[in-house]
């Protein structure tokens, strides 16, 4: 089996290839090292923190930077530096969620709808505009009063927002490929739905779907630490980004840092994925083009 | 007479990550009013660039490296762009290749056309619409004044064709730049258009440069032809004198492939692919070269002039013109077999939900085994369709098709594995048809594992490369992935996916049309010599009735989803019955020199 | 010979289409209408749902009257509110009702306030609408130049660091752009008042400072994504063959740019233009907040804060409502006006 022994190298090099010049990109290598840090603070700031995040009176209220509380204190007097390393994890965490859970929803649909074409597509298609064009803050706010503001709550309803969004994704990406003849080709050798769909349409509708996916990560991390910034989204004492940039906002004058920094916290994170999402469509469309794969 | 236009020593270079991409190099051409020099070649050969670049057109990521173009005696180059300007629309005209796009689809006609008129000759009011009117009605546009109000989509191809060209006159310009005027348009409009640009050019003394990849129209067309490769000129004359008698291996070469709708010839294709770029040094034909030598490679080729206006670029031009043409094919024309049938399609008709007619209407016919079935017809003559419903793909409205005798099912889901296995498709895009996620060995294995029960899982690997190397592809790109491969080689893969099944008939749509004419005699003589030693029946479909020639033994012409002419090749060839297939014929471009079977016997008689 | 003799040249294909043109044409307009016309009714028909659902549902008549009577009522005074109120009618009813009353102009009486809804949200929203009219009059055309530049230069260092900037402001927040324009612009500068409360009692230039900071949170959120749709849609259309066979005939690069190409750029433009309004709803409601600007976006976050179920909705409805209008009017007129949908798209 010589010819088998070159197989693997060669699938290797393909596999990376997109990840790969993506990170050549100035963007990629950006975004990719500004995740890794808002990671790193999410996962191990809780642990270094120098304070109780929720402990009243380290030191006098409102204070600015000193030794001992590097970013000031709040108004409550508790130590600004701790609260943003602590409370990074549900800005992160519940985004998160809420998106995977609209690409599930949204996404088997959307894919369901352009692989079966004719009017079951167009009707899902009509819905997905419909609630596209529903104003969604505006809904979420109202829906999370009534169901109130525990997390799993705000994913769910957030989730749901989300999917016509991911939905529409879903079907443009799985639409662009459903129309090659490879998959007509593979229907004429009677190949099964699931074939079909999972070794003709997934593999290359997958790149679109994840540069997509973390796109819509970052708009689901605006979305949610909106909420919390309304007071709709993480409650008191807790230290989400969004809720400190709130509690904080009066006392801007006095001590700046206690707004900005976690403000510029949920900022980087977006930022990152952005960065990483605009990089990997960038290249995923460039392959597109290169391999002439669409007419 | 000193030229219209005059292009010296014209290098032009794509900008790329790293420096230049020379692209055309050393170009010397000139334009004489009245008439219309040719420019030939294959995609990437650099024609289209060549001929904005006459013009002064460079905008980045392409440049102008050197060389000079004089209009009327002005330099081009040395003026600004803005002062170029000036003279594009006025001075020189320009047609590119599709009308439906060069149009701008949300303004009325009247206006584009207008624009020019107003820009540089300062028309408007009545004396506008009056020079409107008449230039439409010189480029025969009925009822010019409605057409003025209308929007491009509301013209035919041909119609808007005819506008772009009204567009490229209107201001009684010196030259006039055709790129491939007349590519995607079927025959007859074609013929029409070239027809009309003739006219045009004798009329007006236009100083016309005809680009184009059809050697036969420009054979037909044009006065002078210049033979593109690699970016250089590497043949020019009087195109009679070219075609008659190449003297550079790819003029010759490219005559060998190009399909002849006079006769049935063998077809050969020139191993390779055209580069895109022009050779570092010496020649660029080199690597495909059949004639080539050592130094072809390593030594700079000049232009050698010849007699009577001919020149070549080649070292061993002399030895080429005493190499034969390729041989007539004789196709084996066994009668029409008594037994079964391999297919039969009996009063088909399909029909589409939206549309009002039938695409295909009672249609009948039958391929023995073995035999190949050429289906032509322009476009919208319902053959894709005829052939998308024997394929199982689109469910006919009513008749029955029968395979080895066994009536199938409408629909691929219904029909036994044997029928799918029997009936293999061939697509007309293979960018399309190959997955791009898969390799070249996962895409002809899939078949293999579905159809081939002889075949055990250790066995698989080995078929795969006999599959390859019979479409003459190496066992190594069993590990490729699509887009390493070239058009014609994906073609390729695509014809031994088909094969893996080992399939009783084959269906071809199209399948030659996106190739360059070196690439697609090579695939046509992959799968005529498949075909005849399996026994394949095939049907092969395609709009370029040459190539239908070369292929087929029958032919059936369908018009309107009917069909209009059936009949042995030689026989609807030589003498076609209906008044269509006459036009049909007619149209078509033939290249100097080629004679007819019928021809040809009357000579011998003679 | 005049060409037009050519026999041949009349034989060519007739025109596609015949003289019932102006009528298909017509048809297919008013088919569109009709479907735009729909989709916002049905658009308005899920947010009236939500706004009355979520308020109303899983809340019983008794929890609504005791709002309004405070806690120590009695059983029998809750009932009594209820029923005078209609809270104890069917879900189905009290929806067609609220809706009813709604479009004649009866929003009810707020249970937490105790006065009419409408006259104290109405200033509100006017506030409101003004804010985002002026953000999107200020964003709009510089989206539109900034677009086309970077259409034009596409692919250069410029073009390329511009995008970067765009991909960065579009992933933040709201309220973080806003931030970071109150520190700079009030806290440091010193320039504008840190919040918007004058806009109510202030004279005419502190009411004009309390609009610069909100309007200016909004513009700069809406940029990127109108000027990158915009770059993308001009760049398509600046490459496109009709482009450059316009330049070849000597047409100016003003008239190729903004005749030629911007044309047919104006649809996906105007696609975006619609969702920026559907955007700029949810900015509203952050930017007003964080301004403390006396909008109806603030004053939909207090109500909702102090579960002021009547003025809830009546906010949420008007001004769903008015930006889904506003949003589906300007996608109709720019595909209405536009000659390709003549040709069924």
């Amino acid at each position: 089996m010589a010819t088998h022994a070159i197989s693997t190298p060669v699938r290797a090099r393909r596999r990376a290839g997109v990840w790969r010049s993506m990170l050549q990109t100035v963007e990629g290598r950006v975004g990719l090292c500004l995740g890794l840090v808002v990671i790193a603070v999410v996962v191990i700031g809780p642990y270094v923190a120098p304070h109780d995040p929720n402990a009243l009176g380290t030191g006098t209220a409102l204070a600015g930077p000193s030794s001992a509380h590097p970013l000031g204190t709040d108004q409550l007097g508790r130590d600004v530096l701790s609260r943003v390393l602590s409370g990074g994890r549900t800005v992160l965490l519940a985004p998160l969620a809420a998106t995977v859970l609209a690409f599930l929803i949204g996404g088997m649909s959307g894919m369901l709808a352009a692989y079966r074409g004719g009017p079951l597509d167009s009707g899902v298609s009509r819905l997905f505009d419909l609630f596209i064009a529903v104003p969604s803050l505006l809904i979420v706010l109202v829906v999370i009063t009534r169901v109130g503001t525990s997390w799993p709550a705000i994913v769910i309803v957030v989730a749901l927002v989300f999917s016509p969004r991911a939905g529409r994704i879903v079907r443009g990406a799985t639409q662009a490929v459903v129309g090659n003849d490879y998959v007509s080709a593979a229907r004429l050798r009677g190949e099964s739905a699931r074939w079909v769909v999972a070794r003709e349409l997934l593999p290359n509708a997958a790149p679109a779907i994840i540069a997509n996916f973390c796109l819509y990560l970052t708009y689901s991390i605006i979305f949610v630490a909106t909420l919390s910034f309304l007071g709709l989204g993480a409650q008191p004492p807790s230290s989400d980004w969004g809720l400190m940039v709130a509690s904080s906002r009066q006392f801007i004058s006095v001590n700046p840092w206690a707004t900005l920094v976690p403000a510029l916290g949920i900022g980087s994170m977006a930022v990152s994925f952005t960065l990483l999402g605009d990089a990997l469509i960038r290249q995923v469309s460039r392959r597109i083009q290169v391999g002439g794969g669409e007419v | 007479m000193t030229a219209a236009l005059e292009l010296a020593g014209v290098t032009v270079a794509y900008l790329v990550e790293g420096g230049d991409d020379v692209v055309v190099r050393d170009v010397t051409l000139s334009l004489q009013r009245g008439s219309i020099v040719g420019l030939a070649g294959e995609s990437g050969s650099g024609k289209s660039t060549l001929s904005l670049a006459a013009i002064g057109y460079a905008v980045p990521p392409m440049r102008m490296v050197s060389g000079s173009a004089a209009l009327g005696g002005e330099s081009l180059y040395a003026i600004s762009f803005s002062a170029r300007r000036r003279l594009w629309g006025a001075r020189i005209g320009y047609v590119a290749q599709s009308a439906n796009e060069a149009l701008n689809p949300s303004i009325r006609i009247g206006r584009q056309l207008g624009q020019v008129l107003r820009i540089h000759q300062h028309l408007s009011g009545s004396a506008l619409l009056a020079a409107e009117i008449e230039l439409l009605e010189r480029v025969g546009i009925p009822d010019p004044r409605a057409a003025l109000r209308r929007y491009p989509h509301e013209f035919s191809g041909g119609q808007l064709q005819r506008i772009a060209i009204a567009i490229a006159v209107a201001c009684r310009p010196e030259v006039l730049i055709l790129d491939e005027p007349t590519t995607g348009l079927d025959v007859q409009t074609q013929q029409q258009i070239s027809a009309l640009l003739r006219a045009l050019v004798a009329e007006d003394e236009l100083a016309t440069l005809y680009v184009s990849h059809n050697l036969a129209l420009l054979g037909e067309i044009s006065d002078r032809i210049n033979i593109m490769y690699a970016g250089e000129i590497v043949e020019r004359g009087p195109t009679a004198s070219v075609l008659a008698a190449p003297r550079h291996p790819y003029t010759r070469a490219l005559l060998d492939a190009v399909p002849s709708v006079a006769r049935p010839r063998r077809l050969v294709g020139i191993p390779g692919r055209p580069p895109g770029r022009v050779a570092a040094v010496g020649c660029g034909f080199a690597d495909r070269c059949a004639f080539a030598q050592r130094e072809c490679a390593t030594t700079a080729i000049g232009l050698t002039e010849l007699q009577a206006g001919r020149a070549v670029r080649c070292r061993r031009h002399g030895e080429i013109a005493l190499s034969s043409p390729a041989a007539s094919l004789a196709h084996d024309r066994q009668p029409p077999s008594e037994a079964e049938p391999a297919l039969e399609v009996r009063h088909v008709c399909c029909r589409y939900r939206a549309a009002g007619s039938d695409a295909v209407r009672d249609v009948s016919l039958r391929v023995a085994p073995g035999e190949t079935l050429g289906l032509v017809g322009e476009s919208g003559s319902g053959k894709s369709t005829l052939l998308r419903a024997i394929a199982g793909s689109h469910r006919p409205a009513s008749g029955e098709i029968r395979l080895h005798g066994d009536v199938l099912a409408g629909s691929i889901q219904r029909r036994p594995s044997a029928a799918k296995r029997n009936i293999q498709l061939i697509f007309q895009n293979p960018d399309s048809s190959l997955n791009p996620a898969h390799t070249i060995g996962e895409i002809v294995r899939r078949p293999l594992r579905l159809f081939r029960e002889d075949l055990s899982r250790a066995d698989e690997e080995g078929e795969i490369v006999a599959l390859l190397e019979s479409v003459s592809l190496p066992p190594e790109f069993i590990d490729r992935y699509p887009d390493e491969l070239s058009g014609g080689q994906k073609q390729r893969v695509a014809i031994a996916r088909a094969f893996a099944a080992r399939p009783t008939v084959l269906l071809c749509d199209e399948i030659t049309s996106a190739l360059d004419v070196s690439v697609q005699a090579t695939v046509i003589e992959i799968l005529s010599q498949l075909a005849a030693s399996q026994g394949t029946a095939m049907i092969f479909v395609s709009h370029d009735l040459a190539v239908v020639r070369t292929v087929a033994a029958r032919i059936v012409v369908l018009k309107d989803g009917a069909i209009c002419e059936e009949g042995p090749a030689d026989q609807v060839f030589e003498r076609p019955q209906s008044s269509y297939t006459r036009a049909l014929l007619a149209a078509i471009p033939v290249i100097p020199g080629e004679r007819s079977l019928e021809e040809d016997a009357r000579q011998t008689v003679s | 010979m005049s060409v037009a003799d050519d026999p041949l040249s009349t034989a060519d294909d007739p025109l596609s289409t015949g003289p019932d043109l102006s009528s298909s044409v017509r048809r297919r307009r008013l088919r569109f209408v009709a479907g735009q016309l729909l989709f916002v009714l049905a658009t308005l028909f899920v947010i009236s749902l939500v706004m009355f659902f979520a308020v109303n549902l899983g809340q019983s008549p008794r929890d609504v009257a005791r709002q309004a009577l405070g806690h120590g009522a009695s059983i029998q005074a809750l009932n009594a509110y209820a029923h005078a109120h209609g809270l104890d009618a069917p879900v189905i009813v009290r929806y067609g009702r609220w809706l009813g009353d709604f479009v004649q102009g009866n929003w009810g009486v707020s249970a937490v306030t105790g006065t009419a809804v409408r006259p104290s949200v109405v200033p509100e929203l006017g506030r409101t609408f003004a804010l985002a009219a002026i953000t999107m009059l200020i964003a709009l055309p510089i989206s539109l130049w900034l677009g086309v530049m970077m259409a034009r230069r596409y692919g250069r260092r410029a073009d390329l660091s511009v995008n970067v900037a765009l991909v960065v402001l579009s992933a933040m927040p709201e309220f973080v752009v806003g931030i970071v324009v109150l520190l700079i612009f009030s806290v440091w500068l010193g320039l504008l008042p840190p919040n918007s409360t004058a806009l109510v009692f202030g004279d005419l230039s502190q009411k004009i400072q309390s609009f610069i900071l909100p309007v200016l949170t909004l513009v700069l959120v809406s940029i990127p994504y109108l000027t990158r749709v915009t770059r993308v849609a001009a760049r398509e259309a600046l490459l496109a063959p009709y482009a450059r066979a316009a330049t070849l005939r000597g047409v100016s690069r003003r008239s190729t740019t903004w005749n030629h190409a911007m044309r047919n750029a104006a649809v996906p433009i105007a696609n975006a233009v619609a969702l920026n309004f559907i955007y700029l709803l949810g900015g509203v409601i952050v930017v007003e907040n964080l301004f403390g600007f006396p909008g109806a976006g603030q004053a939909l976050v207090q109500a909702i804060g102090n579960g002021d179920v009547i003025t809830v909705e009546a906010i949420g409805l008007v001004m769903g409502a008015a930006f889904v209008l506003v949003s589906v009017l300007t996608d109709t007129l720019v595909v209405y006006f536009n000659p390709r949908l003549r040709a069924g798209r």
